[in-house]
This record gives structure tokens, C-alpha cells and sequence, in this order.
């Protein structure tokens, strides 16, 4: 598989799994920018352990994973419920120490960064195969589940949240508990994409982790639809791949396109290209076809 | 309607001396009621009167700062509510009562959030006594009739399986007809066997359904006694009932 397209597919692959993990938290109407320092935190460590301790690419992975899980569950018991605005603060102040913290530790290779994390394969162009399955294993497994979860009784409940959390209650939903479980599980997808991402560009730096990450993450959560899972799939490949169709004069505004393109949605389109309207009128179609054929 | 027009022996709900705020401004201040199993009582009172908070509270809602609740002999006074409705407490919320974007089965779904397993045959139950939400089921729940979504919003509460339920305002903002309606399906409801307390402000309508009333103002109760009794009284009548 030739470089460039290997970095296309397998950033694409973490940006989906990147969005979702502000999809899950925002069924509820937290904006738990926080995946963004899991994503670091279990990227340095992880990458740390493999570099340092020899740990194999499946333990980091788990590690990873876990340790995002660990961070989201230990701060949801404070921001589980918390209105929109308090949680994008931690958010923003995870983001802020985590990033400083790296930069200073020489450990993690300070404002330079970590290089030279190792291969998973014996060649190059293996370490890109594996990376590339495992990656879209991870987009097909996290949005199996997530897709289970949206058409449980727990999926319901999170869309009556959504909307007016004061209603949800009254029929007995724990609207902490729900905000705890989607906290976590957004910090462990965050986790994930951490170590995917040190393993598919071999090196981290610490300007990658920041408040920019976030505008594109939520550039495409939003653009895609934030009312189904599957919005993302749409917007990421074209957000993503936008811009290596532009001259590289045009390159360098990216984060401006993105913005405007995100204000414009938000004027015509508030839920995105794919709502669950569509959606339904999706299923209705292919169910007609299917009885038809 | 169900039995005794006289305070219960062994009440299935008991409200005593409750008193909530919101901030500095209080909301309910010392108010104490019972219910019985299988009474309708109901709760009278101006806007802002208390009643909606009295309800809130004893669904766990709300914490009281000072007083207590007790469901069928168990303190539940800082029960939160999902525990609560488990334990056989609903509340038909005024007004706002379904989600719109949501089909007529998903409402009706939320309301069985704790008990799935039993969901089929308690929603054969609901679609006995709502035979429109039968049809309507797959229809988005914004789509139906004033009437329709009080229908919804009941039918619902009654999916959780619950033994007290809590139903505020019934008859806000529906045509007389269905006004009726919905009275006679609470009657209905309480001849199953369903503690129900009601509040309203079609004072004559929920007097003549109820065996007791409670006279909230200002978060207090000022006047209680069985509903014929209510009906009766002159002040009641000039206040409430517009007679």
C-alpha cells in the first residue's frame, strides 16, 4: 500500500473513531472534548511501554484503551451530569495540562516529541497492513457497538435526555449514571485512537494534541449529523480528503474551510447531512427493494 | 371511584410535613397528605400553588429539606427517582409529557426503561385501554391530537408497572369532550386498583372523580377533606369551581 494512501485511510479511520467518541457524550449534550487528552495520555504512555518496556503492539493497544476508560470513569463521577458548559472546561483544562505536562517530561521527549516507535511487522509495508486492519477492525467493532447501543432501551433513554433530561427522569432514567457510562466509553475509544494513532505515524508530538484536533473532530461530528452514528462516515473521508485536492497554497487555511463549512450546516442544515429521518427513509427504501426483489 | 372518603388507616403514600425550595424561594412549605390504595385524591391550587413540586418531590425529583415520604411503609424520602419508579411510582408530567421526534411505541417503551422483559404484555395492556396508540404506534408521537398525547403520555406511566400514579393537569389545554374522555379513563384506571393523585384546576371535574381533595397555596395545605365536602364549600366553590 503506497504511503500516502496508507496515511489517508488510516487517519480517516482514526478521525471516525475520533468523532464518535464526541457523538456518544453529546446523546446526552456534553461536549466531552476530554477524548482529546485520552487520546494523548494513552498515546505517550502507550507508545512509552513499547518503545521502553518492549511491550508488544496488542498489550499498548489494551493498555490504552483501559487507561482512557480509567480517566473518563474516575472524572465522570464529577462531571457525569454536569451541564454542557462545565464539561467542555474540563475538557479544555485536560487538554491544557495533559499537553504541558508532555512537553515537559523529558520521558516523552518534551516540545520535540517521541520517535522511532517500533513497527509491528518485520516490513514497512506489513506494519501498514496490520495498522490499516486493525484500525478498520476498530471502526467496525466500536461502531457495531455503538450501533447496539443506539437501538437499546439505553439508546432510547439517551434520546429522551437529549432532549429534556428533567422528562427522562421522571420515567426513571439516571441521567448521571447515562452520562457516566458515555463519558467512559468516549475516554476508552479516545484511548484507542491515542495508541492507533502513535502506531501509524511512528513518532508523537505534542502540538498534534490540542485545540485544533478538536475543531476537526467536531467539524466533522457536526457536518456528518450528529443525530445518527453514521454521519461521520460520510464527512470524514471528504473533510479529510479535501484538502489534499487543493493547491498547497490552499492547504494551510484548512482549519478556516472547515469552520465556514461548519457555520454554513449549521445555518441550513442544524442536524447535519444524515439525520434519522433519512436514515428511516434509507431503511424504507432498501426494505421496499429487498421485499421486491 | 374507589372506597372511603375519610383519611386511610395504612395510606400507600404518606406526605408529612414537606417542605422544598428552589434557591431562596420555597416552593412548598410543612405540606402533609395521604392517599390510600385505591383512591383517587387529587390536589387543587392556583398556578404556582405547589403542586407540580409536591409531585416532583414525591417522585424524587426534588430534594426536601425538610420532612418526609413514605411508599407503602418505606422512607423514601431522599429515594432518587429512578428507584422510586421501580418501586411502582409514575408521573404523567403536565403538558410536555412525550417526545415528539419519537415514535408512539419508543414513548411508550421509555416508559418500561426498567422492566423490557415484561414490556410486551404491558404494552397489550396499554393498547387495551388506548386502542388509537395501537394503530398509531409506528407514527411519529408529534403528529398526534391534543387528546392523543395525554392518551400517550398515561399509557406510558402505566408501562412501568406502577401501583401510585402521579398525574399532573390531565385536562390542560383539551376540548371538553376529551376532557371527559380522560376523566373516565382515570376512573376506569383507579377501578383496577391504580392509587392515583391528580393535580388540577378543572376543579369540579376532578372533585366529582375523586374521593379527597387537598387545597395547596403558596406551597401550604390550607384546606383537605373528601370531595363531595369540597364541592360544597363556599370558598372552594368561588375560587375553583366558578360557581
Amino acid at each position: 500500500m503506497p504511503l500516502s494512501i496508507f496515511y489517508f485511510l488510516a487517519v480517516a479511520g482514526i478521525n471516525i473513531l475520533m468523532s464518535w467518541s464526541l457523538y456518544l457524550p453529546y446523546r446526552v449534550q456534553q461536549l466531552h472534548f476530554m477524548t482529546v487528552a485520552n487520546m494523548t495520555i494513552s498515546g505517550y504512555i502507550g507508545a512509552y511501554a513499547a518503545l521502553n518496556w518492549g511491550w508488544p503492539f496488542a498489550a499498548v493497544l489494551l493498555l490504552g484503551v483501559l487507561l482512557g476508560a480509567l480517566v473518563g470513569f474516575v472524572t465522570s463521577f464529577a462531571i457525569g451530569d454536569a451541564p454542557a458548559f462545565a464539561v467542555v472546561i474540563v475538557g479544555f483544562t485536560f487538554i491544557y495540562i495533559t499537553k504541558t505536562i508532555v512537553e515537559n517530561m523529558d520521558a516523552f521527549g518534551g516540545t520535540m516529541g517521541l520517535f522511532g516507535i517500533p513497527k509491528i511487522a518485520a516490513t514497512p509495508g506489513g506494519h501498514r497492513w496490520i495498522m490499516f486492519a486493525v484500525i478498520y477492525a476498530s471502526v467496525i467493532v466500536v461502531g457495531a457497538l455503538i450501533h447496539r447501543f443506539d437501538t437499546s432501551r439505553l439508546g432510547r433513554a439517551t434520546s429522551a435526555i437529549f432532549v429534556d433530561k428533567n422528562l427522562a427522569a421522571t420515567f426513571g432514567v439516571d441521567v448521571k449514571k447515562m452520562g457516566m457510562g458515555l463519558q467512559t466509553a468516549a475516554s476508552a475509544i479516545g484511548g484507542l485512537c491515542g495508541v492507533l494513532y502513535a502506531f501509524t505515524m511512528r513518532s508523537l508530538f505534542p502540538e498534534f494534541f490540542t485545540f485544533h484536533y478538536i475543531g476537526i473532530a467536531m467539524t466533522m461530528l457536526f457536518i456528518g449529523g450528529y443525530t445518527t452514528q453514521w454521519g461521520v462516515l460520510l464527512s470524514v473521508p471528504i473533510l479529510w480528503g479535501l484538502p489534499f485536492l487543493l493547491p498547497e497554497s490552499v492547504q494551510s487555511w484548512r482549519i478556516v474551510i472547515y469552520g465556514v463549512l461548519l457555520v454554513v450546516i449549521l445555518l441550513i442544515k442544524p442536524e447535519g447531512i444524515v439525520t434519522r429521518p433519512l436514515i428511516r427513509r434509507v431503511g424504507t427504501l432498501l426494505g421496499a427493494r429487498k421485499r421486491a426483489s | 371511584m374507589g372506597a372511603s372518603n375519610t383519611a386511610p388507616d395504612r395510606p400507600i403514600l404518606a406526605v408529612d410535613g414537606l417542605s422544598v425550595s428552589y434557591g431562596h424561594v420555597q416552593a412548598l412549605r410543612n405540606a402533609s397528605i395521604t392517599i390510600g390504595s385505591g383512591e383517587i385524591v387529587v390536589l387543587l391550587g392556583a398556578n404556582g400553588a405547589g403542586k407540580t413540586t409536591l409531585m416532583e418531590s414525591i417522585l424524587g425529583i426534588h430534594t426536601p429539606h425538610s420532612g418526609s415520604i413514605s411508599f407503602d411503609g418505606t422512607d423514601i424520602t431522599r429515594v432518587p427517582a429512578d428507584r422510586n419508579v421501580r418501586s411502582g411510582i409514575s408521573l404523567v408530567p403536565e403538558g410536555r409529557g412525550i417526545f415528539s421526534s419519537m415514535t408512539v411505541l419508543d414513548n411508550l417503551l421509555l416508559g418500561a426503561h426498567h422492566n423490557l422483559q415484561e414490556s410486551p404484555a404491558r404494552l397489550d395492556r396499554v393498547f387495551h385501554w388506548f386502542p388509537v396508540l395501537r394503530e398509531r404506534q409506528q407514527q411519529m408521537a408529534g403528529t398526534l391530537s391534543g387528546g392523543e398525547r395525554r392518551m400517550l403520555a398515561i399509557g406510558r406511566a402505566l408501562m412501568s408497572r406502577p401501583r401510585l400514579i402521579l398525574i399532573d393537569e390531565p385536562s390542560i389545554g383539551l376540548a371538553p369532550k376529551i376532557v371527559n374522555d380522560i376523566f373516565a379513563i382515570i376512573a376506569d384506571l383507579n377501578a383496577e386498583g391504580y392509587a392515583i393523585l391528580l393535580s388540577e384546576q378543572n376543579a369540579y371535574k376532578a372533585l366529582k372523580t375523586s374521593n379527597r381533595g387537598y387545597v395547596l397555596e403558596t406551597g401550604r395545605v390550607v384546606l383537605e377533606g373528601a370531595s363531595a365536602e369540597l364541592l360544597d364549600d363556599p370558598g372552594i366553590k368561588a375560587a375553583y369551581v366558578g360557581a
